[in-house]
């Protein structure tokens, strides 16, 4: 039992201290491809760092909500590590205590708090962005309701670890259309949810363009930390779903030791890098899309996914 | 003996998820605007088709399906692109249509529409059906009905176009399934298919050319003199 909450702990650390490196590495790999020479991979940390270290700025006018939304943000992403697979096949301690739909919950109460700190400095652009990051998830949120609908229809269950599980153990659903659809559709939630290129431009710095950046234009010092922070995880966060729980079910620990579990930091952080490869072909490649062509995107990811229920019953 | 089960299981399975990707390119095709790209999807739609119908060829120990195949990457995969990309000029190629006739969101319901259906008019067929034809017979139909919609709905000449072949690949999606024995009907319809590109392409050139646009739904009037002599005779 100890064990097992030390283990939950560790997965933590781990998402808490490689998150700046993943999105170091993402930013670093599109400049690459795009023929620049890029900052350096461990550029988040030094932000991170800089940003802790300075003074902090906040509106007289504003409420509590502005000074807790960064803390709320930085840790709802830990909380749904503490629920999926990130480097053990076998549950953990906290593992019984939600399923996905819980995470989806977890991970909206972080963007809410956000939504509303931004407003609540009462900046126009704050206010922009909480609208435009609103628009994106509620139409984000049915696409998650029903990839969770179609993963329970096949695993019979939502709980990521025996999801997980299934995949591994049945590898004729591992091969059905239904699950390549749903990993299709997830990708495009991903992307949406921690606005990355089809939605949004995480490298733009032009305020009216903005979607999620704008959210985090009234914030300074560590509260921008936090919030910075929080993004990276969360992006972390997704991806693990996606890599340890859909497409690459293998390489996590098996076994209760030590040795298993720094194995599996390694082959997790292989799997990372290669998604994020992926991430940065998607994002330089393809432009980013008017505000209002993005509901045409995230339809494609819903007709995807309710696809892949209708789908489901005819393959097995 | 064992391992040549593995390996067709394997293939059953890899048809399987061809089978999603080409479902899933039917309904981006139906939502691309840009006529580059919507060739550059059939193009790759063509590709899936041939190789499931490899796939299914070396399961059904038949060359016919092969020979399918490899006409299907002749005729769509190669000859049609590279017809399309001779007899239109770039300009034709690069055309945006930037508002369909229904909107983007109401189309995809509209093809989530189709693909209920077509699984709910296939699935009384499926009963002990194995899993290759339970893939292609309902994603095939499905294909067909979107190609049909998009066809129905674009504005463009060249999309229109690369629609009516969609149909055709989703048809013979279905067909290599169900029979082995369809090269001569793939040989006759690869080249009509051509046949037909070509044609099309150059009246959409000439079309081009003459009226200056490719958009179908602006060619109400029968000719531009009559339309100019009908606006002066109201103006009198």
């Amino acid at each position: 039992m100890a064990v097992h909450i030390v283990f939950n702990l560790c997965q933590v650390l781990v998402v808490l201290l490689l998150s700046p490196f993943f999105r170091g590495l993402l930013t670093r790999i599109e400049e690459r491809m795009q023929a620049k020479r890029g900052p350096s991979v461990w550029q988040p940390y030094y932000d991170l760092w800089k940003l802790f270290h300075k003074d902090e700025v906040v509106s007289t006018q504003s409420t509590w909500i502005f000074r807790f939304a960064p803390y709320i943000y930085f840790v709802s992403p830990l909380l749904v590590t503490l629920l999926i697979p990130v480097l053990t096949d076998y549950p953990l301690f906290m593992a019984f205590m939600g399923d996905m739909v819980a995470a989806g919950f977890i991970l909206s109460i972080g963007a809410f708090f956000l939504s509303l700190a931004a407003m609540d400095a009462g900046t126009v652009y704050g206010f922009m962005g909480s609208s435009r990051t609103r628009m994106v998830s509620s139409l984000v949120e049915p696409i998650f309701i029903i990839v969770f609908f179609s993963v329970s229809f096949a695993a019979n269950s939502t709980i990521p670890y025996i999801v997980q599980a299934h995949w591994v153990s049945t590898p004729a659903a591992f091969y059905s259309p239904t699950h390549l659809l749903i990993v299709a559709a997830f990708i495009m939630i991903i992307l949406a949810e921690t606005g990355r290129i089809p939605v949004d431009n995480p490298a733009g710095h032009f305020e009216l363009a903005m979607i999620d950046e704008a959210r985090t234009l009234e914030f300074s010092g560590p509260s921008l930390a936090l919030v910075k922070w929080g993004g990276y995880t969360k992006f972390m966060v997704l991806s693990i779903v996606l890599l340890n729980v859909l497409v690459t079910p293998w390489g996590l620990a098996s076994h209760l030791n030590g040795i298993d579990l720094c194995a599996a930091i390694v082959r997790v952080g292989l799997k990372l890098t290669g998604f994020v490869v992926l991430v940065a072909i998607v994002e330089t490649s393809l432009a980013k899309l008017r505000l209002f062509r993005i509901p045409d995107f995230l339809g494609v990811a819903f007709v995807t996914a309710v696809i892949a229920m209708i789908v489901q019953p005819f393959h097995f | 003996m064992n391992q040549l089960m593995v390996v067709n299981h394997l293939l059953v399975n890899i048809n399987s998820v061809i089978g999603a990707l080409f479902l899933l390119s039917a309904v981006v095709l139906m939502t691309q605007r840009q006529a580059q790209a919507v060739l550059r999807l059939f193009v790759r739609q063509s590709i899936l088709l041939a190789v499931s119908a490899f796939i299914l060829g070396w399961l059904h120990h038949s060359a016919e399906l092969m020979i399918v195949g490899l006409i299907t990457i002749v005729a769509k995969a190669v000859l049609i692109p590279q017809l399309l990309t001779r007899t239109l000029g770039p300009d034709i190629r690069s055309r945006r249509e930037l508002d369909f006739i229904v909107n983007t969101p109401v189309s995809l319901l509209i093809a989530l529409g189709m693909t209920v259906l077509s699984y709910f008019f296939v699935a009384p067929l499926l009963n002990g059906a194995n899993q290759t034809i339970a893939v292609n017979l309902p994603v095939g139909l499905d294909v067909l009905l979107i190609g049909v919609y998009t066809l129905a709905v674009r504005r463009e000449a060249v999309p229109q176009m690369l629609a009516m072949m969609a149909i055709d690949n989703g048809a013979f999606y279905a067909g290599i399934a169900i029979t082995t024995s369809s090269a001569i009907v793939e040989l006759a319809a690869g080249l009509e298919g051509v046949m037909v590109v070509l044609i099309a392409a150059i009246l959409a050139r000439t079309l081009a050319q003459r009226v200056g646009s490719t958009e179908v739904s602006e060619l109400t009037h029968l000719k531009e003199g009559e339309r100019i002599g009908e606006k002066e005779g109201e103006s009198e």
